[in-house]
């Protein structure tokens, strides 16, 4: 018997608790949305669940659940009725290839504290573009006709706000790394 | 990435930018680059989803002023109309003091002045002042600072300050700071007392630093500055390029990158290089401060956890760590921030190595 049956629902819950921000990296980065991509997690989670009330072996959590996430994003995509140029292609396993590759990089507490600080001292509109794309979820094509802009446009604006918040990241962890003693 | 975030996005991408992007993807480094922003798109989404909701009101290219504390407060009618309740009455008197003080305040830091802008309050922890005309003012994000202007923190206060170009400058705790006015074409800063951070932007013009004997001429770097008033140290560690130190404006020395200048009461200025720790390659020996508590390859995930007591570091076979020389070391101090430490070479004799 593995180590999987011998783990209770409680265990893997904690487990995919802590591997949520990855996750998260995960779904975000397929979806480039993350209100679709909190439903996902929280459907992959429930699978999770049922799998362990099944009896079904999970040995380890992260990968079992990123390609039950993958599976729910394909699925997501195909609802959508749009000929989606990602559902079937070989880019998808690249993406999962990256996070396999680099499954210890995760932003860790003092990066995410940084950030924090970094997205609350931008100004008004660029959080609030985050806002739309990140947290509601919205296209960019949407965002365009609410702001009356190009959707290029915005995609530009949005890499440069993310290049903005990487500096800001980067300069804030290096003071932080600046010791007083 | 932009064609990566067409395609999630639904759009049609030509077969030749999908096979760029696949040809892309198909370095490691690349891929840990391309999953990198992923993770930060992530933690993006999760972030904005625990800060209060915002609308999108602005458009994009509107500039808008970051945003400021709610130091003035407003009446509001029904408080106003409903004058004749005497607790009312008191929240009106109350509410007229709080604008009043308000609008002095503001009046008092915002005041049109013809001192020179040095900087913005970026960040700040804890209370930290900002003595202007000889009053003390809680700083506030964005506060503009002037020339004349000196910035105290306590304990428990940090204060950070971008510079009109793009320097940042970190005020430590127990601190004060004089930014002093552009004289002989020099921004000139006077540590009173406390450490500074610096990482200057490669300016004409160089930016001075004083202590009381002590002037550090910048161009362009990143440095650290004491000055503990109890025994006189003034101290200048340089971390990045190269600055000048000068006593009382005389005697120029030239610091490399890990050098530390050192003027202590009644011992002589020294320059050292810093190697707080020793240790030698393969095995982990000689930790020195008592304050750290973990030491880990930089990308690997073994840690070591250290009592304060007995900061020596054994190399644990369960870990297989040995550190080499040019290998980075991320460190955690109990009491203070993270830092990456590289290996260098100290001794090639017996190959140990400093920290």
């Amino acid at each position: 018997m593995t180590q999987g049956n011998h783990r209770d629902l409680a265990q893997l819950s904690l487990e995919f608790l802590q591997a949520r921000h990855r996750l998260m990296g995960y779904l975000v980065g397929l979806l480039g949305d993350g209100y679709t991509a909190e439903d996902i997690l929280q459907e992959t989670w429930l699978r999770l669940a049922r799998a362990h009330e099944k009896g079904v072996e999970i040995e380890d959590v992260i990968p079992w659940s990123r390609g039950t996430a993958r599976h729910l994003v394909q699925h997501h995509w195909r609802k959508k009725g749009k000929k989606h140029e990602l559902v079937n292609s070989d880019l998808l396993d690249l993406v999962d290839m990256s996070f396999e590759e680099n499954e210890q990089n995760e932003i860790d507490g003092s990066r995410r504290d940084a950030l924090r600080l970094c997205l609350s001292q931008l100004p008004k509109n660029s959080l609030s573009l985050l806002n739309m794309k990140y947290e509601e979820g919205l296209s960019f094509k949407a965002i365009a006709v609410k702001l009356e802009r190009s959707p290029s446009a915005l995609m530009m604006n949005l890499s440069r706000i993310r290049t903005k918040l990487g500096e800001c990241v980067e300069r804030r962890i290096r003071f932080e790394e600046f010791s007083w003693t | 990435m932009e064609t990566w975030t067409r395609l999630r996005e639904g759009e049609d991408v030509s077969a030749q930018d999908q096979d760029a992007l696949k040809e892309w993807l198909s370095s490691k480094d690349h891929r840990r680059t391309f999953q990198d922003g992923l993770m930060l798109e992530g933690h993006l989404s999760v972030l904005l989803s625990e800060m209060p909701h915002m609308t999108a009101k602005e458009t994009v290219d509107e500039p808008v002023t970051p945003t400021m504390p709610r130091e003035t407060s407003t009446l509001s009618p029904t408080l106003i109309d409903s004058y004749h309740f005497p607790w009312k009455a008191v929240g009106s008197i109350a509410a007229l003091l709080i604008l009043t003080f308000s609008l002095y305040y503001m009046g008092e830091l915002f005041q049109p002045s013809d001192k020179e802008i040095i900087g913005k309050v970026f960040a700040f922890d804890g209370n930290p002042k900002v003595e202007r005309n000889s009053v003390k003012w809680p700083a506030i994000l964005s506060l503009k600072s002037r020339a004349g202007d000196r910035v105290v923190t306590d304990s428990n206060s940090h204060l950070e300050l971008e510079l009109e170009d793009g320097s940042l400058l970190w005020l430590g705790p127990n601190s004060s700071l004089l930014v002093s006015s552009d004289f002989e074409l020099s921004q000139r800063l006077r540590l009173e007392s406390g450490s500074l951070h610096l990482e200057v932007e490669k300016r004409q013009q160089p930016l001075l630093v004083s202590m009381d004997t002590m002037t550090i001429e910048v161009l362009g770097t990143r440095f650290s500055v004491k000055h503990r008033i109890s025994d006189g140290l003034e101290q200048v560690h340089l971390q990045e390029g190269r600055v000048s130190v000068s006593l009382q404006e005389k005697h120029e020395h030239l610091l490399e990158p890990g050098q530390v200048a050192q003027l202590t009461k009644g011992e002589p200025f020294s320059i050292s290089d810093k190697t707080p720790f020793k240790i030698a390659e393969g095995k982990v020996l000689s930790v020195s401060p008592t304050h750290l508590k973990l030491i880990e390859p930089e990308g690997e995930r073994h840690s070591f956890k250290l009592p304060r007591s007995n900061p020596e570091l054994t190399h644990r076979s369960d870990l297989s760590f040995k550190p080499i020389v040019g290998q980075n070391l991320k460190v955690t101090y109990i009491d203070g921030p993270n830092r990456i430490i590289h290996l260098k070479p100290l001794n090639p004799k017996n190959r140990a190595t400093s920290l």
